[in-house]
């Protein structure tokens, strides 16, 4: 019992510390330059438009301490969008990093626009990003699927049109076939269809109750 | 005439008061359902004019931005309602219960039972539902300002327009069947609850028009436009009022909606900015643009003045008829006619509101967009009017159509 339970022990072991380090990795790094800084980026997410981008920014020079301040995420010239508010502060676990988080809302280039404050004096500069986007549909698949309403609303109408037409066919056939003073109408009250007169009703086309010229034709 | 005849025979059937009807049950279920609905859609339109200016004024930086709530909670409370409606009314329905039968409701999927208007209501709201997410990739993938003319916007506004027909027709079937019983629920200015409940929402679908109305820019023709805003006015206002007029068949119908749509109007246009600026203060955001905080739109809040031109046009119609020996609660004729006639107003109303505020009140700002689109000249007036003439027209016998429609349906 257990010579088995020990190799399950070590493989789940082996999984944890595996995910474990791979959740701590960056999945890309890339650097850039603002002022005489050197500046180490490293993301934990990448650029994608609509979704949380966790990333984390560190001076390259080991040993030196930058402060970051008015931190924003500004479209490149052409890109249709409006400036995002950042997320900046300090890494809980190590010292001179700063942890950053941005939700891109439109894809293509940004720029990650930031003030530098270092033993060299302040500097602002912009650092691009490439925001990606999600799998495009072709633009007629977009018009496709945006019109799949239209038809049904055009069809909707017209079977309501041809409903209008028949309604009113029938209530002219009823008043027209009958001889004059006998237009009629026909309804159902409590289940039984009755047929009425027109001379059950006074001229103010008020119906008179006390009238027997009601047939049942059911 | 004939069916007018059998229409006012079939008026008073039901000779019992309404508090001893066998179908109060489902009256009542069917009235309560669409008035909390037509709250909604009130709610989901007014959202839908805060996020316009939204767009304008702060940009669009994600999905859940508070009027996209507004908008969308509006409109998931009344798919919500309708799937509760159709769903009761099954079961009513193979219960046999009274007033859920073949004659009051439609069958869909071979299954269901259900009022038409809520079932239109569903499918409306589902489809604006399922707009909402394709939408907003659309703008992911093409930028915040992608125009009223992008495919996903076009879709809710389909879903939207079948979401309100929905409504009227739960509101005129409603009303159909309070016409039919003698001592009904009660009436204000000789108008029963449904009748009331359908003004509004013929008014509100008029209302919509206007926070959008500068998005319809000119189309350019070489050296001539062709002005758009006429077009979406001239429609939305042939449809509505002569529709509501022979759905209702009194006289003065017209104006209340118009009545109605001008404090909707007014409500909006105070509403909006006060919105707008207390959002930016609140969540720390910045105007794009350089631009400063909106203000009331005097233009939009007049706007009304249009339909109520449009309105005394169709009551003019409707008093020559009754001059000329017809019945109050006969067909209007010749609506085709009414329809071409409302281009006129529509074609000058909207310039000469913003020429009198822009000479005799220079003071009071106008938006850019109010004065790129609603200053024209002669030329293309007189080039959009017949164009608008035939939208009107086309647009009356819609109307027309619908009237009756609305006037018959009780399902």
């Amino acid at each position: 019992m257990r010579n088995v339970k020990m190799p399950y022990c070590l493989s789940l072991l082996f999984l944890v510390v595996v995910f474990a380090a791979a959740g701590s990795a960056p999945l890309a790094s890339e650097t850039a330059q603002i002022g005489p800084y050197h500046l180490l980026l490293n993301f934990y997410s990448l650029p994608r438009v609509g979704q949380q981008l966790n990333m984390t920014i560190e001076p390259q020079t080991p040993g030196m301490s930058l402060h970051f301040s008015q931190v924003m995420l500004k479209p490149a010239p052409g890109i249709d969008a409006i400036p995002t508010g950042v997320t900046i502060g300090p890494d809980n676990d190590t010292p001179n990093v700063y942890d950053i988080n941005v939700t891109p809302s439109v894809r293509g280039q940004w720029l990650l626009h930031l003030t530098v404050n270092g033993p060299a004096g302040s500097f602002v500069g912009e650092i691009p990003l490439d925001v990606q986007a999600p799998p495009l549909i072709p633009t007629w698949l977009g018009w496709l699927i945006g019109l799949f309403p239209l038809p049904l609303l055009i069809s909707f109408f017209w079977w309501q049109v041809r409903w209008r037409n028949a309604h009113r066919v029938r209530q002219e056939k009823l008043t027209t076939l009958l001889p004059v003073g006998h237009q009629t109408s026909t309804l159902d009250r409590r289940g039984q269809k009755v047929l009425l007169m027109k001379k059950d009703w006074n001229s103010n086309g008020i119906f008179n109750h006390s009238s027997n010229h009601k047939e049942d034709l059911s | 005439m004939a069916y007018s005849i059998t229409r006012a025979i079939i008026k008073r059937t039901s000779h019992k008061p309404a508090s001893t009807r066998l179908d109060l049950t489902e009256r009542r279920i069917r009235q309560v359902s669409a008035w909390i609905v037509l709250y909604l859609l009130l709610q989901t339109e007014l959202g839908l004019a805060w996020d316009r200016n939204w767009h304008d004024y702060i940009g669009r930086d994600q999905f859940w931005i508070p009027p996209h709530i507004m908008m969308y909670t509006g409109l998931a409370g009344t798919g919500l309602i309708a799937l509760v409606v159709v769903l009761l009314d099954t079961l009513r329905y193979y219960r046999k219960a009274a007033g859920v039968d073949e004659s009051s409701t439609v069958r869909i999927l071979g299954f269901f039972h259900a009022p038409l208007g809520f079932i239109l209501m569903g499918f409306g709201t589902f489809t604006d539902l399922l707009a909402a997410p394709f939408d907003n990739y659309w703008h992911q993938l093409y930028g915040i300002d992608v125009t009223l003319w992008s495919p996903f916007h076009l879709m809710g506004t389909f879903g939207a327009i079948i979401a309100g027909i929905g409504m009227i027709y739960a509101f005129a079937s409603e009303a159909a069947h309070e016409r039919e019983v003698e001592h009904s629920s009660s009436r204000v200015l000789g108008l029963n609850g449904p009748e009331w409940g359908m003004m509004v929402l013929l008014a509100a679908f008029q209302e919509l028009v206007l926070p959008a109305l500068t998005a319809f820019t000119p189309i350019v023709l070489g050296p001539v436009q062709l002005l758009t805003y006429p077009l979406i006015l001239v429609i939305a206002a042939s449809s509505s009022l002569i529709s509501v007029y022979l759905c209702i068949r009194k006289p003065g119908t017209t104006i209340l909606t118009v009545c109605i749509l001008w404090s909707l109007a007014i409500a909006t246009q105070a509403f909006v900015p006060f919105a707008i600026r207390s959002m930016v203060a609140m969540l720390g955001l910045t105007y794009r643009f350089g631009r400063g905080a909106p203000v009331f739109n005097v233009t939009l809040a007049l706007m009304p003045l249009f339909y109520l031109a449009c309105a005394l046009i169709v009551e003019a119609g409707a008093y020559w008829q009754r001059r000329a020996g017809e019945k109050e609660h006969d067909a209007l004729r010749g609506t085709r006619l009414l329809g071409a006639l409302m281009a006129v107003p529509a074609v000058l109303i909207p310039p000469a509101i913003v020429y009198v505020f822009g000479t005799l009140a220079p003071v009071i700002p106008l938006p850019p967009d109010v004065l790129h689109v609603l200053t024209p000249g002669w030329f293309d007036m007189l080039l959009t009017l017949p164009v608008a003439m035939l939208a009107g027209a086309i647009m009356a016998s819609a109307g027309t159509v619908l009237g009756d429609i609305w006037q018959w349906n009780k399902q």
